[in-house]
């Protein structure tokens, strides 16, 4: 093994009552790779990740992040070292950008432990980085749709963690804001697996990619080497031409 | 106007701590004030005197027997218990709204006042837990109170956890099914004067409260204020969302478990005092979220002050308004808190943070 791996996913499988949502999932990511998971609506990716981060529990299989069990590790451990960023834009609670941020400093936190001054200079770090610095006291609730994931962003930054979990963190937003944040994320150098829906994004940013379909992992690979026109018709029943130029790869929907 | 309370805004919110020390001298002033003012006026000074001598044990043979009696055994227990009903009443209604995430939430929605309602009609109408003498309407109330959130809570529990909107439709139906009960005793009372006496509980009231019913409201303020201060960062990890609180390190279980079982007490317990004074776990909340936006290490230190000084002046008009008659004081907190509840949804466009 070249590198380490931090995230092991063996034999995964969950089930709501008797629906088996997950089949025998196995996935692995490699310390600074950027690996996606794709596949049509239902087809369990954001389910997989919900596993991941503790919102789902499986039924059976492990889950190892950096070595320890996952299923040892209380929601606290945890926090320490996956950082989500989901959408959540469906707070009613009045809060500014800071105090949106500085949550990602929780999982270190004792019970009334204040903000320590390093704290608040990573808090203000990742807010530059996302390029919010202009809203540090806005309210949260007002930014648009970009603008808050690039908070959640910052969040997920400040809490400091080998793994970034992205949960199809870019679905409703516009092309440029979609490029904003994985452009981001791709730059911060951290550990990522994401769910994404868009191909051309999904090759664009990802080293590796997992195909999901009807709960099982289809095929894995680099994007270039498995996204073809058979894949896209099995997937999503669509026809389409699909170019690879200079590594990159071009989708044409008919 | 408005931009004063703008500016008072944003200061509240850079300098809560400074805030909270003017509010606690607020409070204090208030409290020794608020002994001296009723059907009969004491001065600041002699009940500042008074209560000196008494705490420390200094000379204060110069204050007639009579005065001594009014400031230490009839105003200063009221305006203590008036302070923490108010803090109580505030705190549960933070925790309330933060568990169940609805503005509409305040310290009864579980069901408490309905079970505390049943429990005290049967002491008054049919003479229930006459073992516990003096203290009886208060110990039926309690176990009313605790029986009503017992049922909710089992019937809520799915599994290991309890969902919010599962306990709000549960508190929902436990409330209406208790009530009917209570209302049911009620209307089989054999003497009108029982029910008289009922709905004078029922609107709540602090006068004529005596040291020892202080006890058990001064045990579990204190603790419930410590334990909910413990929780402000999960607490508001849990405002960005329940996947969210869990990513954020959030222990959602154990959370909300606290945060039931610390309602149940401090709303039984005050309930059982105080009857059910209503509006103030709303009301107050919502007021200092508006103020200083949502993060519970600021909403919680200044709801419990604010909902103690809101409430002992209430208190103040209770006795005063109509002197020396009484005004049952759960009629005095809607009359003022829903003007200034109004004013504040119109004039600080505030909506639970929801965009208008």
């Amino acid at each position: 093994m070249s590198k380490e791996t931090v995230l092991n996913i063996h034999e995964l499988e969950y089930a709501v009552r008797d629906f088996k949502i997950l089949k025998k999932v196995s996935l692995e990511v490699k310390k600074g790779e950027f690996v996606g998971v794709i596949g049509p609506n239902g087809s369990g990716k954001s389910t997989l990740l919900k596993n991941i981060y503790k919102v789902a529990v499986p039924d059976r299989g492990k889950i190892y992040v950096n070595g320890c069990d996952l299923a040892h590790m209380t929601n606290r451990q945890m926090a320490r070292e996956i950082a989500v960023v989901a959408q959540e834009n469906n707070t009613n609670f009045d809060f500014t950008v800071e105090e949106v941020v500085a949550m990602g400093r929780y999982p270190y936190k004792r019970m009334m432990e204040p903000l320590s001054d390093s704290d608040i200079a990573a808090v203000q770090q990742m807010v530059r980085t996302v390029e919010m610095e202009d809203f540090l006291k806005s309210s949260f609730l007002n930014l648009s749709g970009g603008e808050k994931q690039r908070v959640l962003i910052a969040r997920a930054l400040v809490q400091d963690t080998g793994l970034i979990i992205l949960d199809e963190p870019t679905n409703h937003l516009d092309i440029g804001s979609q490029i904003r944040t994985l452009q981001l994320m791709k730059n911060s150098g951290k550990t990522i697996l994401a769910a994404l829906h868009d191909l051309g994004i999904a090759s664009k940013y990802c080293d590796r990619i997992y195909v999901m379909f009807e709960g099982k992992i289809l095929c894995k690979g680099k994007p270039d080497e498995i996204i073809n026109a058979e894949l896209i018709e099995k997937l999503y029943g669509v026809h389409a031409e699909v170019f690879g130029h200079h590594g990159r790869t071009f989708i044409d929907y008919q | 106007m408005l931009t004063n309370m703008k500016k008072l805004s944003v200061y509240a919110k850079e300098n809560t701590t400074l805030c909270c020390i003017v509010l606690g001298v607020i409070l204090l002033l208030s409290v020794i004030l608020c002994i001296g003012i009723g059907p009969v006026g004491i001065s600041f000074d002699t009940v500042w005197n008074v209560m000196f001598g008494k705490l420390l044990g200094t000379d204060i043979s110069a204050v007639a027997e009579n005065t001594q009696n009014i400031v230490w055994h009839l105003r200063t227990p009221r305006v203590l218990l008036g302070a923490m009903v108010g803090a109580g009443l505030s705190l549960a209604g933070v925790a309330m709204q933060a568990l169940t995430k609805n503005p509409l939430a305040d310290p009864y929605v579980l069901g408490i006042s309905s079970g505390a309602y049943f429990g005290a009609t049967i002491a008054i109408i049919f003479g229930g837990f006459a073992i516990f003498g003096l203290f009886k309407v208060q110990t039926g109330a309690f176990l009313g109170s605790m029986l009503a959130i017992t049922v909710v809570y089992a019937f809520s529990r799915s599994g290991r956890s309890v969902t919010p909107i599962t306990l709000i439709l549960v508190g929902m139906a436990v409330a209406a099914m208790f009530g009917a009960f209570a209302n049911f005793v009620v209307y089989n009372a054999p003497d009108d004067t029982k029910i008289r006496e009922t709905s004078f509980w029922l609107l709540g009231g602090i006068a004529g409260v005596q040291w020892t019913e202080l006890i058990p409201i001064a045990i579990v303020t204190g603790p419930g204020i410590i334990a909910m201060s413990c929780l402000s960062a999960p607490l508001n990890a849990m405002m960005m969302g329940d996947g969210a609180a869990v990513t954020l390190g959030v222990n959602l279980t154990l959370v909300r478990n606290i945060l039931i079982v610390v309602t149940a007490i401090l709303t039984g317990v005050t309930v059982a005092v105080a009857g059910c004074i209503g509006f103030v776990g709303l009301v107050i909340p919502h007021i200092v979220r508006s103020l200083v936006g949502a993060d519970h290490r600021k909403v919680i230190p200044l709801s419990v002050l604010i909902g103690a000084i809101f409430l002992i002046w209430v208190d103040v008009g209770a006795r005063m308004f109509d002197a020396p008659k009484e005004i049952p004081i759960g009629i005095l907190t809607s009359m003022i808190g829903a003007p200034l509840f109004l004013w504040m949804l119109k004039a600080r466009k505030y909506s639970f943070g929801e965009k208008a």
